[in-house]
């Protein structure tokens, strides 16, 4: 409760001095608390490592870095609201994977990509596919062929609705395989793995850190990751790739921090060193490695590019199945 | 036996100078946010989060349970105090409690929660203890179907706590299951009722709904009634302690309250909610008097509240043992687990026995803090009462619009706490209760999800929920209620034109 009026104090207190520090502004920055923005209510998996970098920030750039939870709207709220702010690097937006396909789910939002600029990617996952303890199938070709053989017949989940990266990479496997099987919504990891214990559910499609406390205790098992290589978290699981389909373009989920565009590049390129700077530290790669999560280290421009990438191919899918929130 | 030197084991683990100072220090804690309106425990665990990854696993658990119960108890005291209810399960204790607190019973009030609390809390933990392992698959065998025939059940019961008969309850619980529809279709992720305004996509804010309906109308209902308080600045303990009669009344509900809520506990994801009202709902059926529920029947908060303590305990059981959390508090306490490099599972009790019975202990050791902390805390609590409505009616509706701000800083969120005021107002003067509103506003969207997850897994057979056998007792209960209500209407008629 203190802290947005602190902030605020400190806003009124720097414009006073503004434009002297207009000219001084990369030198001196940060000179007052960053805010940054995070689309997703707290404790969430995206809130957890956000306040955890955030402290990082903090400790690299010498001034609070300050969390502030804006959820709602597939987080396009905290999206605008950043879109908005001065572009002078003390507000920051914390995005996920399904920033990339906001734009073409929600066609009516007031601002565009163009409103921001890439700072640093943080951390990158795959999605797993995973299936029942007793389900018949021992790998990912024998779902494949059991799917092929009774098709509309297989029932699966793939976490929440709408255009989360689960469901688009659902979809796309299923495409790519040449499937079709019955959706089942859920709301999350938890009553999906639930019905895939009892038997009730044949296959689902979730986040590593969704289910890879079950999948290590044998509650359900893996049949196959959507990234380019296995990952840490579960080393035994094949990807797609070496499972069954060669051909298959890997799928991952990501974690990175955007600014305002127009934030100077220095800035940005200060703030990139310090993402960088903790992303070697202890606590932020125990926590990564513990959720299933690789660090995903790329300068301002190369984030940039592959944020660019991201927004065509899932706006694309998008588009393309006719998915829309209105 | 086992049990014993389990339970010995748990308390050397639990009565270490330490663990202690962190269950102390997760309690208070937990209380104070539990007590401000909107700063829930999610908020708090959320932000203390970070702190436990320096903590050993055992002590970053018992830090972050003592906070989820600590708030329990803080917000059942705002709304027996204030009428200011933090969830849904407090706004249950407000019903009776807050009509107990006007009478000039508000230690009473508080004193019986605090202690039906811990007996609540006590049962549910002699059960975590003694059957986690078998509740287990119980737990598994619930699937969708079962999920929204107790759910069917819990409406029902919403219905029949309703002042003023089922057919009101009935509009109340139509109302907030309407309410509920607002947000993203569950399955396409269309928005319905969004009217456009990106503050509506994911539904409206519960904690906003809940200010709204209780707060927010109780301050406007009485604005311009300022003739004062009853005068109840100077409470002694034995004021404050409930007479022997009053004790004696609340032990068969208290009992009731815990069976009831161990057993709906142990469900992931609607356990706690669901187990206080079903809990009220019982006590008003058994009631020789159910006309006394709502104007300050003892047995109104101790049911629920017992209700919901051992529902909390129960609520691990899941979490803990099959690794699938039951809310968003659990889903954190989870991952702090994982961080620690401990796998949730069935193995968890029989590999981590330090972590387990050491919990189980510290659950205990918890609720005694909050009993003892609580006998003096009462006096002072009691005090807010005596403060004049005029200052205190605006400090109330500052504290509701910055406890709803800050949960989402949203100011969209404050207009909406004070919409659901205007409502709450309106409803009261329809002779409509909130309560019901409020449980079907917070269980229609889950129920929606499960019964087009059970349709969509039987393929569209609607046979589902009668084939599945305890679906099919959730549906017979169900059954009995809407009975009951046309036989208790038709008794009424005769008696009318008798």
């Amino acid at each position: 409760m203190k802290t947005p009026l602190l902030t605020g104090l400190l806003a009124t207190t720097a414009l006073a001095f503004g434009t002297g520090a207009a000219l001084s502004q990369a030198a001196d920055y940060p000179a007052r608390p960053v805010t940054l923005v995070v689309g997703f209510a707290p404790g969430g998996p995206a809130d957890t490592l956000a306040r955890l970098v955030a402290q990082e920030l903090s400790e690299d750039l010498g001034q609070p870095v300050v969390v502030e939870n804006k959820p709602g709207a597939g987080s396009t709220i905290a999206a605008r609201e950043v879109a908005h702010a001065d572009a002078d690097g003390y507000t920051l937006l914390f995005v996920t994977s399904g920033y990339s396909g906001s734009f073409a789910y929600y066609p009516s939002l007031d601002f565009t990509a163009e409103a921001f600029t890439g700072v640093s990617g943080i951390a990158s996952t795959p999605i797993v596919i995973t299936t029942g303890p007793e389900a018949p199938y021992a790998d990912l070709q024998g779902l494949i062929d059991a799917a092929r053989a009774e098709p509309d017949t297989l029932t699966y989940a793939a976490g929440g609705g709408g255009a989360t990266l689960t469901a688009l990479a659902a979809a796309t496997f299923l495409d790519a395989a040449g499937l079709t099987a019955i959706p089942v919504s859920y709301g999350g990891s938890g009553p999906q793995n639930i019905d895939l214990m009892g038997g009730v559910l044949d296959f689902a499609f979730d986040t590593v850190s969704g289910s890879d406390s079950l999948i290590d205790s044998g509650q359900i098992r893996a049949l196959a990751v959507t990234s380019a290589e296995r990952v840490q978290t579960l080393a035994d699981t094949p990807t797609v790739a070496e499972a069954a389909m060669p051909e298959f373009e890997p799928i991952l989920g990501w974690f990175g921090l955007l600014a305002p565009a127009g934030t100077d590049a220095e800035i940005v390129a200060q703030l990139n060193a310090s993402v960088a700077t903790a992303l070697e530290s202890d606590a932020v790669l125990t926590r990564l490695a513990a959720t299933g999560l690789d660090p995903m280290s790329l300068d301002a421009a190369g984030f940039d590019a592959f944020i660019a990438r991201e927004t065509e191919r899932w706006g694309g899918l998008i588009t393309e199945l006719g998915l829309s929130a209105e | 036996m086992d049990l014993i030197s389990n339970l010995a084991l748990g308390f050397s683990v639990a009565l270490t100078p330490m663990a202690l100072l962190i269950c102390l220090a997760g309690v208070t804690l937990g209380m104070v946010v539990g007590v401000l309106p909107g700063l829930g425990a999610i908020t708090a665990i959320a932000m203390l989060l970070p702190v436990t990854f320096y903590l050993e696993p055992t002590h970053a658990l018992i830090m972050l349970s003592g906070i989820y119960y600590g708030a329990a108890f803080g917000g059942s005291t705002a709304s027996i105090l204030m009428n200011l209810p933090g969830t849904p399960s407090s706004a249950i204790t407000a019903l009776d409690g807050y009509p107990m607190a006007q009478q000039g019973k508000a230690g009473v009030a508080l004193l019986v929660t605090a202690l039906t609390s811990f007996a609540g809390g006590t049962i549910g933990i002699i059960l975590l203890a003694t059957l986690a392992p078998a509740l287990v698959s119980v737990a598994l065998s619930f699937s969708s179907a079962e999920y929204f025939t107790v759910m069917l059940l819990g409406l029902m019961a919403a219905v029949t706590l309703a002042s003023g008969g089922p057919l009101r309850g009935f509009i109340a619980v139509a109302m907030g299951l309407l309410f509920g529809l607002v947000g993203a279709d569950p399955q396409t992720g269309s928005v319905r009722y969004g009217f456009g305004l990106p503050e509506l996509f994911d539904g409206l804010n519960m904690v906003a709904v809940v200010m709204g309906l209780f707060g927010v109308a109780e301050v406007l209902a009485n604005i311009g009634r300022d003739n004062g308080r009853p005068s109840t600045n100077r409470m002694t303990l034995r004021e404050m302690m409930p007479s022997r009669a009053e004790l004696r009344q609340t032990i068969a509900p208290t009992l009731r309250g815990s069976a009831v809520g161990s057993i709906v506990g142990i469900l992931p994801g609607t356990g706690v909610l669901v187990a206080s009202f079903m809990a009220y709902a019982l006590e008003k059926r058994v009631a020789r008097d159910p006309d006394r529920f709502g104007k300050g029947a003892i047995e109104g908060i101790s049911a629920p509240e017992a209700s919901n303590n051992a529902a909390t305990q129960t609520a691990f059981i899941p979490t803990l043992a099959i690794g699938i959390p039951g809310d968003a508090v659990m889903a954190i306490m989870l991952g702090a687990l994982i961080i620690h490099g401990i796998t949730p599972g069935p193995t968890v009790i029989s590999s981590q026995p330090e972590l387990f019975w050491g919990l189980v202990a510290s659950f205990w050791i918890g609720n005694l803090i909050l009993l003892v902390m609580n006998i003096p805390l009462v006096g002072i609590w009691v005090k807010l009462l005596s403060i004049p409505y005029r200052l205190l009616f605006p400090s109330i509706i500052l504290f509701i619009c910055v406890g709803v701000y800050t949960v989402n800083f949203s100011t969209f969120d404050v207009f909406v706490t004070l919409g659901f005021g205007l409502l709450g107002l309106a409803m009261r003067y329809a002779g409509l209760s909130a309560a019901p509103l409020l449980l079907g506003f917070v269980l229609g969207p889950m129920m929606e999800n499960h019964f087009r997850r059970a349709l969509t897994l039987a393929r569209g057979d609607l046979m589902v929920f009668l084939e599945r056998p305890i679906s099919a007792v959730f549906l017979v209960l169900c059954l009995l209620f809407a009975i009951s209500w046309i036989l208790t209407a038709r008794k009424a008629r005769r008696a009318r034109t008798a």
